[in-house]
C-alpha cells in the first residue's frame, strides 16, 4: 500500500536524523548534560518533521495520487501537534537544562541560552509564530476565526520556518563545525523549499497561463447560496471532476490575498467548471460580488470524493451547502446509467437550490427532507427516515456532503441500516 | 474521536524514542571510551588527538600533554607542568575560540580553572558557571596527563 510506503519513509527519515546526531552527540551521566541531549534530538526530529508538514501540504503530484489531499491535510494536523509538542518539549528542556546547570530560575535559564547559542532572537520569533500557526489550527479556535486569520499565520509559518532554521544550524552541535551534516540539513530544507515553490506557486500561475481563468458568471441559487461558474480557454486540458474540489483564488480586492477551498458543483464541460457556495458570513458572502471577468488562480484538483466502482446503485446524502458536490456527482452517476437516489437535507425551504436542475435529470430521484429537527419532532437523517425514504439503501453505495455534524449522524444511520461503502466529505475541511 | 489524540500519541511515542536514543548513546558513550574520543572517557591511555605538538599524552620532561577532548563547543586540550608529582602549570593548547563569545568564556574561565587544578593538586574541582562544557573538557584533559604521568 502507498499509504503504507510513505509512512515506512517518514520513519526512515527519522532514523537517518537520529544517525546524523549519534556520532557527534555529547552524552553525559549529568543531569543538565542528558537534558539538554534530549532536548536536542527532540528539535532535531521537530525540525526534520517541520519539513516532512510542508511536503505533505505542498501538492507533490505523487502524494497528490497516492494519498489525497484531504488525507494529506489530515495527516498534516496530526504531525502538526506532535511537532509543536516536540518544539515545545525542545524549548522547555534546553531551559531546564540551564536552569539545572546556572540556576537563575527559568526565564533567567531561557535568556542564559541567548549567550551560549548565536541566532537565538530569530528562533524565539520564529518558535513565537509556528506556535501561534499551532494554536489558531486547533479545533476550538479554529471555527471562532475568520479564515484569513487562520491562512494568514499560516503562510507567516514559511517565515518562521526560516527564523528557526538559523539557529539550527549556527548552533547546533550536531552541525556547527560539521559541514557534511551542515549540508545534509540544508539539502533537506532546501529540497522542501524547492517542491514548495514548483508545486504551489509556479505549478497553479503556469495552469493560470494556459487556461486564463475567468469568472463567467455569478447567480445567486438562494438567498444564501451562490454559483460561481469560471471558464477556461483551453478545455481540453481541464480534467476536474464532480465530486473534487480546488483552491480557488480571486484575482481582485478583498479576494485575492487568500485562496479558498470550493467543491466543483456541476460537470465540468467545455471548460466551465461551477462551484456552489453558501454564505456563511466571511469570504463566502463577497463572492456574490464579483464580477465576470475577474481573474482567477486555481490549484487542483484535489480529492477523491469520486467513487470507485463504475456501477450500481449509489445513495447521495446532501446536508445544506453540501448539495454542491452532490450536485455534480448526481448528474454524473445519472449518465454512467447508475440508479441514483438524493437525500438533500436543509432546515428551511428558501435554502433549497438546484431543484429546476435536478427537475432535467429525471433519472435522478431527488428526496428532499425540509425543517428544524425540533419543529419536526424527529430527525429526518435518523435511521428509520432513511430507511423508509430509501428502502434499498443497504445496496446502495453512499456518499454522504455536509456539515460534520450531519456527516456523524448520517454515518451512524447509515451503519445501523446496514451501508457498508460509504464515502464522507467534509465541508468544513482545510 | 480517538483521532483527537493522535498528534499527542505520537509525539509521546518519538518523545520515548527519543529519550531510549539518548539512554543507549550515553551507555555506548562511556563502554567504548578507548576508541572514541568522547569527553566522558579520560582517554589518557589513547587519545584521539590531531593536533601538532605530537599526539597521545607523552612525558616530556614534567611536562604531560593530555588528551584532546571534543566538547559541543570545540576540542580543548592541555598540558600540565610538574614538578616532581606536584602540580606547577597548566597550559591551554586548544580551547574553543570559533565565536567571539567562546573566545571570552574560553579567557576567563581557563585561568581560574587553571588556579583551581593548581590549588587542589587534582582535576576535582567544580565547573566554572557559565563554561560548564569548556570546564568539563578541559578537566577530562588534565585528568588524562595526570593518569599518564602516573
Amino acid at each position: 500500500m502507498k499509504r503504507g510506503l510513505v509512512t515506512l519513509l517518514v520513519g526512515a527519515g527519522g532514523l537517518a536524523v537520529v544517525a546524523l546526531w549519534w556520532p557527534s552527540a555529547v552524552v553525559t551521566a549529568s543531569g543538565s548534560a542528558l537534558t539538554t541531549a534530549v532536548a536536542e534530538l527532540a528539535g532535531m526530529i521537530a525540525s526534520y518533521l517541520v519539513c516532512v508538514q510542508l511536503l505533505l501540504i505542498a501538492r507533490v503530484p505523487w502524494l497528490e495520487r497516492a494519498i489525497g489531499l484531504d488525507r494529506l491535510v489530515a495527516w498534516h494536523r496530526v504531525v502538526g501537534t506532535s511537532t509543536l509538542l516536540l518544539v515545545l518539549a525542545h524549548v522547555s528542556l534546553m531551559t531546564l537544562s540551564q536552569w539545572i546547570s546556572g540556576g537563575r530560575g527559568p526565564v533567567g535559564a531561557y535568556l542564559g541560552l541567548f549567550d551560549l547559542y548565536p541566532d537565538m532572537l530569530t528562533a524565539t520569533i520564529g518558535t513565537g509564530l509556528v506556535l501561534l500557526a499551532g494554536l489558531v489550527s486547533a479545533q476550538a479556535l479554529r471555527r471562532l476565526l475568520p479564515y484569513e486569520v487562520w491562512y494568514w499565520t499560516h503562510v507567516t509559518t514559511y517565515v518562521a520556518i526560516f527564523l528557526t532554521f538559523l539557529h539550527q544550524i549556527s548552533a547546533g552541535p550536531v552541525f556547527a563545525g560539521h559541514p557534511l551534516a551542515r549540508a545534509v540539513w540544508i539539502s533537506m530544507y532546501a529540497a522542501t523549499a524547492a517542491c514548495v515553490l514548483v508545486w504551489r506557486v509556479a505549478t497553479p500561475l503556469l495552469r493560470f497561463a494556459e487556461h486564463r481563468f475567468e469568472v463567467a458568471a455569478v447567480v445567486p441559487e438562494s438567498p444564501r447560496m451562490t454559483s460561481v461558474w469560471i471558464r477556461s480557454r483551453r478545455p481540453e486540458l481541464l480534467d476536474a471532476k464532480p465530486g473534487q474540489f480546488m483552491l480557488f483564488r480571486f484575482l481582485e480586492w478583498g479576494h485575492l490575498l487568500t485562496a479558498h477551498p470550493y467543491s466543483i458543483s456541476n460537470v465540468p464541460a467545455d471548460g466551465l467548471v461551477r462551484i456552489t457556495v453558501a454564505d456563511l458570513g466571511d469570504h463566502s458572502g463577497r463572492l456574490r460580488e464579483l464580477r465576470p471577468g475577474t481573474k482567477v488562480l486555481l490549484e487542483g484538483p484535489f480529492g477523491g470524493f469520486v467513487g470507485r466502482r463504475r456501477g450500481g446503485s449509489v445513495l447521495l446524502v446532501a446536508g445544506g451547502a453540501g448539495i454542491g458536490p452532490i450536485r455534480g456527482l448526481a448528474e454524473q452517476f445519472a449518465r454512467m446509467g447508475r440508479s441514483v437516489v438524493v437525500l438533500y437535507r436543509v432546515s428551511r425551504p428558501e435554502d433549497l437550490v438546484f431543484y429546476g436542475e435536478f427537475a432535467q435529470l429525471p433519472e435522478v430521484r431527488v428526496i428532499t427532507l425540509v425543517g428544524r429537527r425540533d419543529e419536526l419532532g424527529f430527525d429526518p437523517l435518523d435511521p428509520e427516515s432513511i430507511g423508509y425514504h430509501v428502502p434499498d439503501a443497504a445496496q446502495r453505495e453512499a456518499f454522504v456532503c455536509g456539515p460534520p455534524a450531519m456527516i456523524e449522524r448520517t454515518a451512524e444511520s447509515l451503519g445501523a441500516l446496514g451501508v457498508r461503502r460509504v464515502q464522507f466529505e467534509e465541508l468544513s475541511f482545510a | 474521536m480517538s483521532r483527537k489524540w493522535q498528534g499527542t500519541a505520537m509525539f509521546a511515542v518519538i518523545m520515548a524514542g527519543v529519550s531510549a536514543t539518548v539512554a543507549g548513546r550515553m551507555l555506548i558513550g562511556t563502554g567504548g571510551n578507548d576508541a572514541t574520543a568522547s569527553p566522558t572517557a579520560p582517554a589518557g591511555s589513547s587519545s584521539s588527538s590531531n593536533d601538532s605538538s605530537g599526539g597521545s599524552s607523552t612525558s616530556a620532561g614534567d611536562t604531560v600533554t593530555g588528551a584532546v577532548e571534543q566538547t559541543r563547543f570545540g576540542a580543548v586540550q592541555v598540558s600540565v607542568t610538574f614538578s616532581g608529582s606536584k602540580i606547577t602549570a597548566v597550559t591551554t593548547l586548544q580551547a574553543p575560540s570559533g565565536s567571539g563569545r567562546d573566545e571570552m568564556l574560553t579567557q576567563y574561565a581557563t585561568p581560574l580553572l587553571e588556579q583551581e587544578v593548581i590549588a587542589s593538586q587534582s582535576a576535582r574541582v567544580d565547573t566554572i558557571s557559565g563554561a560548564t562544557y569548556t570546564s568539563e573538557g578541559y578537566l577530562a584533559s588534565v585528568q588524562s596527563a595526570l593518569d599518564a604521568h602516573g
